[in-house]
C-alpha cells in the first residue's frame, strides 16, 4: 500500500496530514467497518424517541440493518434487521409502532422483541427447523443518560466499562443529558467519508474561520484546553455563545448549570463514533454513521 | 450495498454448501456470500452465461434490414442485426482494429456499422468493408476475411437466442433436453407479438430473479392484492426437470387490474378455465408465463454481482393487435406489471443487502419452494459439479 500511515502519528510539530488513500479506499473502509463499527457501541437514539411499546426504527449501519425496539415488557431490544428464512428486511428502513413484525416477503412473524412467533406452514418448517428457539440475532443495547447505544459484538465489554472516562463522568456532573429531552432530531446525509465528522467536530482550528457569524463569535481560540483522553478522545470546558442566532439564549441556564459562566461550553468525543456538547442552556450531541465510503448520516 | 465481501467458496466442496444439497424437506437456502462474492460472480459468468443459450430479444423487434439492437451481456458487447438477406445475425461488438464497440448500445436502423473510433466500416452480418487506408493494412492482414466475431444465434417460437460458446449444443436440442417444447405447443407464443417491452436495472444479484418467479411460498403475501387474489399455493403442481427447469400449471388472475381479462382468450387456450395459469423456467434466466388471455415472460442478464437487467415482455396473438382500443387495453396490463414488478424488485433488494449481513444464516425452504431447491442444486452442479457439496444426508 502506498499510504504513510506513519506520519500522522508523529509528534504534534511533525504531524503530516493523513494520505488521503484513507479516505479514499475500500479496503480501508472495509477495515473500518470491521475493526470499529463492528466493534464499538454505536448511539443510535435517545430513550424518548420510544416512549410506547412497540415503537421501533428500522435502520442500516454500515449495511448492517438492524432494528431498535420497545418490547411490551417496556425494555429497548435490539436485532438484526433480517428475516431468518430469507434474509428481507422485517420493517422497512423508517419509524413507527408496530405490533409485531411481519416480513413482507413470505409473512415470517416475529414479536417486538425479535422471537419469532409464526410463520406459513410453521407445522412442516418445525420438523427440520428449531422453530421455537429461532429469533432475529440479538444486537447489544444499553443505554446512558437517555442515549441509546447498540454493539454488533456480542464480546463486546459493557457499555459502562466503554464509557469509563474522565470527560464522560464530568458530561454526567456538568450537564446532566439524562436529565434533559429531545426537542429536534436533524438527520441528513453528506457526501463525505464518515472520518470527516468527528474529525471537524473536535477541530478548534476552524471554529472561527467558518462559525465566525454565527456560535464562535465569543468562541475563545488561544488556550484552548484539551484534555487528552484514552481512546483517542478528549474532552474541553471553554468559552463560546450559545447555539441560537447572535448567541443570545432563549431560555434560562439548566438548574444544574446555574453556578456556570454564560459563555460556559462542554464538549466530549467519544471518539470516533460521536461527540456530546452542551451548555448552560442545552446539551446536544452529533452521531455519525457510515453509509458508504464517501458517505455518511 | 452490503460492504463485506466475504471469500469466495473455489472449490464447492466444502460443508457449507450440504444444508442446500439436503433433501427438499430439511434443506436450507444458499449461503449468503454466493450472492455477494465477485469470485463467484466472474465463475458463474463462465461457467453459465458464456455457455448457455441466452434469450436476449424477439424477432418482431427486428422488421427491416438493418434493425439492430447493441448490447452488453455479462460485459460482452453484441449486435443483434437483421441483414439484406433478412437473416437475423449476432457478432461481437468488439472493432477488429483497437476494440471500440462500432455501435452504441441501444437499439436503431443502420446501413452499415461504422467503428466511431477510426472509421473501420462493417456491413450488416459483420463483415469488414473498408477502413481508412486499406490498402496498406491489407499488405500485413487479412482484410478479405476479417469479420466482427460471430456469435452463435437461432430463434425458438420467435424468441432470439444467442450463445456465446461455438462449440454449444443446437438451441433445438438445448431446449428438447430440458422438455421446453411442451411450452410451446400449449402456449404458441410464435403466433403473439409483444405488446410491451419493460426493462429496468435491479440492484440484486441475478439469481435472486429466477427464484423470485419461481417462488410460490411469497406468491399470497407479497401479490395478495394484485395478481395473487385468486392464486394456487397449497396442491401448487411442481414438475420438475433437467436443466433445473421446472413447470406448472396452476391457478391465477390474469395479470390485469382485479384480475378481470380485458382480451378473449387466445384461440389455443380455449379449453383452459379462466384462471389457467402456466409457468415454465429456461435456464439459465428465462420465466415464462401464461394466462389464458397472454404471455409474459421475464429475462435478465448480470450486470454485475448485485445488478441484473431485466425484461418483460407482454404478448398477445398477432390477430389482437388488429382489435378496436387494443393499445388502449395493453396499456393496462404494461401498467399492470410495472406495479407487479416493483412488488417484487423492493423484495430482491432487501435480499441482497440481508444475505451480505454479518449473521445471516440461510433459512430452511418449504415445499412451495420446491423449484427454487431444484434450481439451486442444479445451479451448484453446474458451477462445481454434481457431487460438490452433498452432505452426508444425501
Amino acid at each position: 500500500m502506498t499510504f504513510m500511515v506513519p506520519t500522522t502519528y508523529r509528534g504534534t510539530s511533525t504531524i503530516r496530514i493523513k494520505s488521503t488513500s484513507l479516505y479514499y479506499s475500500d479496503k480501508i473502509y472495509e477495515l473500518e467497518i470491521e475493526k470499529i463499527w463492528m466493534k464499538e457501541w454505536l448511539c443510535v437514539g435517545r430513550v424518548e424517541q420510544f416512549p410506547k411499546a412497540g415503537d421501533y426504527t428500522a435502520m442500516r449501519i454500515a449495511g448492517e440493518p438492524v432494528i431498535v425496539c420497545k418490547d411490551k415488557k417496556g425494555k429497548l431490544n435490539a436485532f438484526s434487521n433480517v428475516c431468518r428464512h430469507r434474509g428481507v428486511e422485517v420493517a422497512p428502513v423508517g419509524s413507527g409502532n408496530a405490533t409485531e413484525f411481519s416480513c413482507p416477503y413470505h409473512g415470517w412473524l416475529y414479536d417486538l422483541d425479535g422471537k419469532l412467533v409464526g410463520a406459513p406452514f410453521n407445522k412442516e418448517i418445525e420438523t427440520t427447523f428449531d422453530f421455537k428457539n429461532c429469533r432475529l440475532n440479538e444486537v447489544n443495547i444499553e443505554t446512558w443518560e437517555g442515549y441509546i447505544f447498540i454493539n454488533f459484538d456480542a464480546d463486546a465489554a459493557s457499555l459502562k466499562k466503554f464509557l469509563d472516562d474522565p470527560g464522560v463522568r464530568k458530561c454526567e456532573k456538568l450537564l446532566k443529558p439524562g436529565k434533559t429531552m429531545v426537542s429536534d432530531a436533524y438527520t441528513f446525509e453528506l457526501e463525505c467519508n464518515w472520518k470527516m465528522v468527528p474529525e471537524n467536530f473536535m477541530d478548534i482550528y476552524h471554529a472561527k474561520a467558518i462559525h465566525g457569524d454565527s456560535f464562535a463569535k465569543h468562541f475563545v481560540m488561544e488556550g484552548f484546553d484539551f484534555e487528552i483522553d484514552r481512546g483517542g478522545r478528549y474532552h474541553a470546558e471553554y468559552q463560546s455563545n450559545t447555539m441560537a442566532p447572535d448567541g443570545l439564549s432563549l431560555f434560562g441556564p439548566m438548574p444544574w448549570a446555574e453556578d456556570k459562566d454564560p459563555d460556559f461550553a462542554y464538549t466530549v468525543s467519544f471518539h470516533p463514533i460521536s461527540t456530546s456538547s452542551g451548555a448552560t442552556t442545552w446539551c446536544s450531541r452529533w452521531c455519525v454513521t457510515p453509509w458508504a465510503l464517501r458517505e455518511c448520516k | 450495498m452490503s460492504v463485506k465481501v466475504k471469500s469466495g467458496n473455489k472449490n464447492g466442496n466444502s460443508g457449507e454448501l450440504a444444508p442446500t444439497r439436503h433433501d427438499l424437506h430439511g434443506a436450507r437456502h444458499l449461503p449468503g456470500h454466493m450472492y455477494t462474492s465477485r469470485d463467484i460472480f466472474d465463475e458463474e459468468i463462465e461457467k453459465i452465461f458464456m455457455k448457455d443459450w441466452l434469450c436476449v430479444g424477439r424477432v418482431e423487434q427486428f422488421p427491416k434490414a438493418g434493425d439492430y439492437t447493441a448490447m452488453r451481456i455479462a460485459g460482452e458487447p453484441v449486435i443483434i442485426c437483421k441483414d439484406k438477406k433478412g437473416n437475423l445475425n449476432a457478432f461481437s461488438n468488439v472493432c477488429r482494429h483497437r476494440g471500440v464497440e462500432v455501435a452504441p448500445v441501444g437499439s436503431g436502423n443502420a446501413k452499415e456499422f461504422s467503428c466511431p473510433y477510426h472509421g473501420w466500416l462493417y456491413d450488416l452480418d459483420g463483415t469488414l468493408v473498408g477502413a481508412p487506408f486499406n490498402k496498406e493494412i491489407e499488405g500485413s492482414f487479412d482484410f478479405k476475411n476479417c469479420r466482427l466475431n460471430e456469435v452463435k444465434l437461432d430463434t425458438w417460437e420467435g424468441y432470439i437466442f444467442i450463445n456465446f460458446d461455438a462449440d454449444a449444443v443446437s438451441l433445438k436440442k438445448f431446449l428438447d433436453d430440458d422438455g421446453i417444447d411442451i411450452c410451446a405447443k400449449a402456449c404458441q407464443p410464435g403466433k403473439t407479438m409483444i405488446s410491451d417491452e419493460y426493462t429496468f436495472d435491479l440492484e440484486c444479484n441475478w439469481k435472486f430473479v429466477p427464484e423470485n418467479l419461481m417462488d410460490i411460498y411469497h406468491a399470497k403475501a407479497i401479490h395478495g392484492d394484485s395478481f395473487a387474489q385468486r392464486f394456487t399455493m397449497e396442491d401448487f403442481g411442481f414438475e420438475i426437470g433437467p436443466g433445473g427447469k421446472y413447470h406448472a400449471s396452476y391457478e391465477s388472475n390474469t395479470m390485469a387490474p382485479d384480475g378481470l381479462p380485458l382480451f378473449e382468450r387466445m384461440p389455443w387456450m380455449q379449453d383452459k378455465g379462466e384462471y389457467y395459469a402456466y409457468t415454465v423456467y429456461i435456464r439459465p434466466t428465462m420465466n415464462f408465463f401464461a394466462r389464458p388471455d397472454m404471455l409474459q415472460p421475464w429475462v435478465c442478464y448480470p450486470l454485475d454481482v448485485n445488478l441484473t437487467r431485466i425484461t418483460i415482455w407482454t404478448q398477445f396473438p398477432k390477430d389482437n393487435f388488429e382489435q378496436p382500443a387494443f393499445w388502449e387495453r395493453s396499456k393496462v396490463y404494461a401498467d399492470f406489471i410495472r406495479l407487479v414488478a416493483a412488488e417484487d424488485a423492493d423484495m430482491m433488494r432487501s435480499l441482497q443487502n440481508g444475505v451480505g449481513a454479518r449473521k445471516f444464516e440461510p433459512g430452511p425452504t418449504v415445499h412451495l419452494e420446491k423449484a427454487i431447491h431444484h434450481n439451486l442444486n442444479y445451479y451448484l452442479d453446474r458451477m462445481y459439479g454434481e457431487e460438490a457439496g452433498v452432505g452426508k444426508s444425501r
